[in-house]
């Protein structure tokens, strides 16, 4: 009892006092904006570099090549940093439309590779069969290639959005008081390090196992006009 | 398709104008006060930071080293930077637009911190801090990094090379206390860790991590010490013990000019 007493105290101490949560309700409100603002932008880059991807165009494939090439091939935290000490360094942008920028274009580089394997994962036949009826290149991609790749795309794309709500952990590089960088603060102003670290553990798990679960429900849904 | 690729760039290219217009405020800062409003930068944990929370009502924006913080006020994020004053004076040499203002504010001491409980390791550190003092070892310590010409020389290796170890946790982005040198880390507190560990007989392990984890790693027990031109204040007394004193400094603030 006394052990409960003394975590509750603590917790007390560290969170409730001096009203140090309101920081976490702040880090995570950042967390969650600049996730979903760039998942956003991943989204439209990515549709538009996984058609262009599946081009005939030589050129906008090559484009698409390497915007993916490099993105992916450089981890966030560095990339962050680039974007907000280099390339947008004589802007002086506010970090956090830096932060949804660089994570946005970050995104966009996975989400591309999710959206071209959902298109070319439908079958060939498919095409065919709507080219055959008549349909020109563009109805039979919008009518009956898309429908069927989304479904098939959308479990690695929440995925993606998921990852991408714990990657923006990095943000602290640029100064962004995001969810984990809350904690640290917590951290620095109480030297408790255990509590402000599993709460915000515990709070980037409640969010990303909530979306996994939404997720699924949808999934289930658009699966219900599956042939069973 | 290119339509929709070049309306994206547009787009892009339009917003990129429009954050380019924001303007790089200038400030003028003749007291405390005036810091009221403004965006400051700190380093994480720092005694600056705990200052500005508590000393004024401005925004204040915590970076990973003070050099993170100084890039940002030269690209206009932020509006001042707050530090401690020899790696202030360092900063502002390397960077021509930027300037130190003469306003002073909290003075403070640096000391090495040890676990409550290491009571053995505390006065070993003790003893070869007085010791330090009375041979002058520590004037030679300080004329090599704080030398007046400016050109420091760092001194040799002193501890031994060989044997038990006594790990030690700094920050290396502090000149001239912890700083990197090619790829090893030097400066004033490392050359003194390496006279503690001397006195203790053992070899010297540096472990360098961010400022703000060094007390919860200590009181892990993943470092046995922490030299990182670390202040003493009440509220990490509670935490750690402190050594006597080595050093004494004052915040500074430093603007664009």
């Amino acid at each position: 009892m006394d052990f409960f007493v003394g975590i509750f105290n603590d917790f007390y101490r560290v969170m409730i006092e001096g009203g140090r949560w309101v920081l976490l309700l702040e880090g995570l409100w950042n967390t969650i904006y600049i996730a979903v603002c760039a998942v956003l932008i991943g989204t439209v880059i990515g549709c538009l570099l996984a058609l262009c991807k599946i081009s005939k165009s030589k050129v906008l494939r090559a484009v698409a090549n390497i915007y993916t090439t490099i993105i992916r091939g450089i981890p966030l935290a560095t990339q962050l940093m680039i974007f907000y000490f280099v390339i947008f360094a004589s802007f002086g942008m506010d970090r956090h439309l830096v932060a949804i920028i660089a994570c946005g274009i970050n995104s966009g580089a996975y989400v591309t590779e999710i959206f071209r394997a959902g298109i070319q994962g439908v079958d060939i036949g498919q095409t065919e069969a709507g080219r055959s009826l008549g349909l020109s290149r563009a109805q039979t991609m919008w009518r009956i290639v898309i429908p069927q790749a989304v479904k098939t795309a959308l479990p690695t794309y929440t995925s993606e959005f998921i990852a991408l709500i714990k990657e923006t952990s990095v943000l602290s590089f640029i100064a962004v008081a995001d969810l984990n960088k809350a904690g640290d603060l917590i951290r620095n102003a109480t030297y408790n390090a255990w509590i402000p670290l599993i709460t915000v553990a515990v709070i980037y798990l409640l969010i990303t196992f909530g979306l996994t679960k939404l997720f699924a429900l949808l999934e289930r849904r658009l699966a219900r006009s599956d042939r069973g | 398709m290119k339509k929709i690729t070049a309306l994206f760039m547009a787009v892009v290219l339009c917003a990129l104008t429009f954050a380019g217009c924001a303007e790089k405020k200038q400030v003028t800062i003749n007291s405390t006060e005036d810091l009221n409003g403004l965006k400051i930068g700190v380093q994480s944990g720092t005694t600056g930071q705990t200052w500005c929370e508590e000393n004024t009502d401005s925004e204040v924006i915590t970076f990973k080293s003070g050099m993170d913080a100084a890039l940002d006020l030269k690209n206009g994020g932020i509006d001042a930077v707050v530090i401690d004053e020899l790696p202030a004076q360092r900063i502002v040499e390397q960077n021509d637009d930027l300037k130190i203002l003469d306003l002073r504010f909290t003075k403070e001491e640096y000391a090495i911190a040890v676990r409550k409980d290491d009571t053995a390791l505390l006065e070993s550190i003790n003893k070869t801090i007085a010791e330090m003092k009375e041979n002058g070892d520590y004037d030679k310590l300080t004329g090599a990094f704080m030398p007046a010409d400016g050109n420091i020389v760092i001194p040799e290796n002193v501890a031994p090379t060989s044997g038990e170890t006594v790990k030690m946790g700094t920050n290396a982005a502090f000149w001239p206390f912890e700083y990197t040198e090619g790829s090893d880390i030097v400066g004033f507190d490392i050359t003194m860790s390496q006279y503690i560990a001397k006195g203790m007989g053992k070899q010297l392990e540096i472990i360098n991590m961010e400022f703000d984890s060094l007390i919860a790693a200590l009181q892990a027990g993943s470092i046995d010490f922490i030299a990182a031109g670390m202040s003493v204040t009440p509220e990490r007394e509670e935490e750690v013990a402190f050594s006597d004193t080595y050093y004494a400094s004052e915040q500074v603030v430093i603007v664009r000019k």
